[in-house]
């Protein structure tokens, strides 16, 4: 099967990392939509859709995200191309759960495209000096490190979350869970991608 | 001196060793034989990671005094922060055979059996914290998503009659609105239900699926969401 490769824009990035920071007592996760390419084997995440912080390992709430999202990707003639999750423990915190491979599964299996990413918390910090994430792909049913992840204008990215953090921008992250608890809340997150633009 | 334990462990929260160690060294001298002040010490040890250290500090606590009910939490809170899901689940069930009326407890093993996807030994949990409180909208809206997860025609319907119960409660409950919406409408796509089921439990998916697009009339115009729902709630409803 040939390799996958996937490269992840600056808003996923910062938005993946504003929902682990907002959250740093709960796990959290989310979608990477995006478009592919090179048929199929190429993926460009141009946006992450934070899902949950609460009710892990549930099923009800995640597929009616899951419908959702994918409406919403499909209307911007995107798809769902990869799932992230953010652990609550410090160590280890970068190695896939069954929850987090049983989602990669269901995504590869709908979409044949599914990059799993999880985040390295021992990486994570407020000057963000270093790309915290690691990226999973599946090869022959198993998932292994991506060695072909990329995060695009590293550096710029890196700078622009360090202020983003600093100017506490995760306050105004939404998630799904959120939108749950008030339904005025916008889980697109059309302001919090203005002020990422912004800070670019 | 309520004041200075506070502080201690807020100064735990945010890394704040050096202010940490004042406090905790002014607890110690003015309380110098408090289990309480030992079980700070031993927060202490857990913030800085040498959970072996903090770990050996409560189970002494408990061989002198087994009903030192917060060092038996904090045991707890070790073993799940190590990820010993199974030890931790053990301790807990350990405390709730003597102390069955704590409501956090209880929901915090069943988030840990969630975590091991135990769901039934979760949903016996929750169906614990129904009993003690039967009007908590949120308790049956819980055991309803765990028979969600367990999936099955029998689960799926106790599903669909917790999230009811909890829309009874509080029909304000969105997660019990979509969870009702969403058991009702995979009953409807199983096989093996019977025609009067598939009648009733239509009845239920399409009055669901008016009461969502009804709460979110007021959004209408501000998200291409709203629009995709009212489109997405028709196909899962067919």
């Amino acid at each position: 099967m040939a390799t996958t490769k996937i490269t992840i824009k600056p808003r996923s990035y910062a938005k993946i990392l504003l929902h682990a920071a907002k959250y740093p007592h709960c796990k959290v996760d989310g979608l990477l939509i995006g478009k592919l390419s090179n048929n199929g084997r190429d993926g460009l995440a141009t946006d992450a859709v934070p899902l949950f912080h609460l009710g892990h390992g549930l099923t009800p709430m995640l597929e009616m995200a899951l419908s959702q999202v994918e409406a919403y990707a499909e209307s911007l003639k995107l798809s769902i191309i990869g799932y992230y999750q953010a652990n609550e423990q410090l160590s280890e915190s970068h190695t896939p759960d069954a929850f987090a491979i049983k989602i990669a599964d269901k995504i590869l299996s709908c979409n044949k495209f599914c990059s799993l990413v999880m985040v390295d918390n021992c990486k994570v910090s407020l000057s963000c000096q270093e790309d915290a994430l690691v990226c999973y792909t599946n090869t022959e049913g198993k998932w292994k490190k991506d060695s072909q992840y990329s995060l695009e204008h590293s550096k710029e990215t890196l700078s622009t979350l360090a202020k983003l953090m600093t100017d506490k921008a995760y306050k105004n992250l939404k998630d799904f869970d959120n939108h749950l608890d008030d339904i005025s809340e916008d889980w697109t997150n059309a302001n919090l991608n203005k002020l990422i633009a912004e800070a670019n | 001196w309520n004041i200075y334990e506070q502080i201690y462990i807020a100064a735990l929260d945010c890394g704040r060793e050096d202010l940490a160690d004042v406090c905790l060294e002014a607890l110690q001298q003015q309380f110098p034989k408090s289990s309480r002040v030992y079980k700070l010490k031993a927060m202490g040890l857990e913030a800085t990671g040498n959970y072996k250290e903090a770990e050996e500090i409560y189970l002494k606590s408990l061989s002198r005094d087994k009903a030192n009910v917060g060092a038996r939490k904090r045991l707890v809170a070790i073993y799940k922060a190590v990820g010993d899901h199974p030890s931790a689940i053990a301790h807990l069930n350990y405390y709730l055979e003597y102390f069955m009326t704590d409501q956090e407890a209880w929901m915090e093993l069943s988030d840990l059996y969630i975590k091991v996807m135990d769901y039934s030994k979760a949903a016996f949990c929750m169906e614990e914290l129904i009993l003690t409180s039967p009007y908590n909208h949120y308790y049956y809206q819980r055991c309803a998503e765990i028979y969600y997860t367990m999936n099955g025609i029998e689960n799926l319907e106790s599903a669909r009659k917790y999230f009811a119960q909890s829309l009874q409660l509080n029909s304000k409950n969105m997660r019990s609105l979509y969870g009702f919406f969403m058991a009702a409408s995979q009953l409807l796509q199983s096989q093996k239900i019977s025609s009067k089921s598939k009648k009733d439990n239509s009845r239920y998916a399409t009055w669901a699926s008016a009461q969502i697009m009804e709460r979110y009339q007021e959004f209408k115009s501000q998200s291409v969401t709203v629009e995709n729902l009212g489109a997405l709630l028709d196909s899962l409803t067919l």
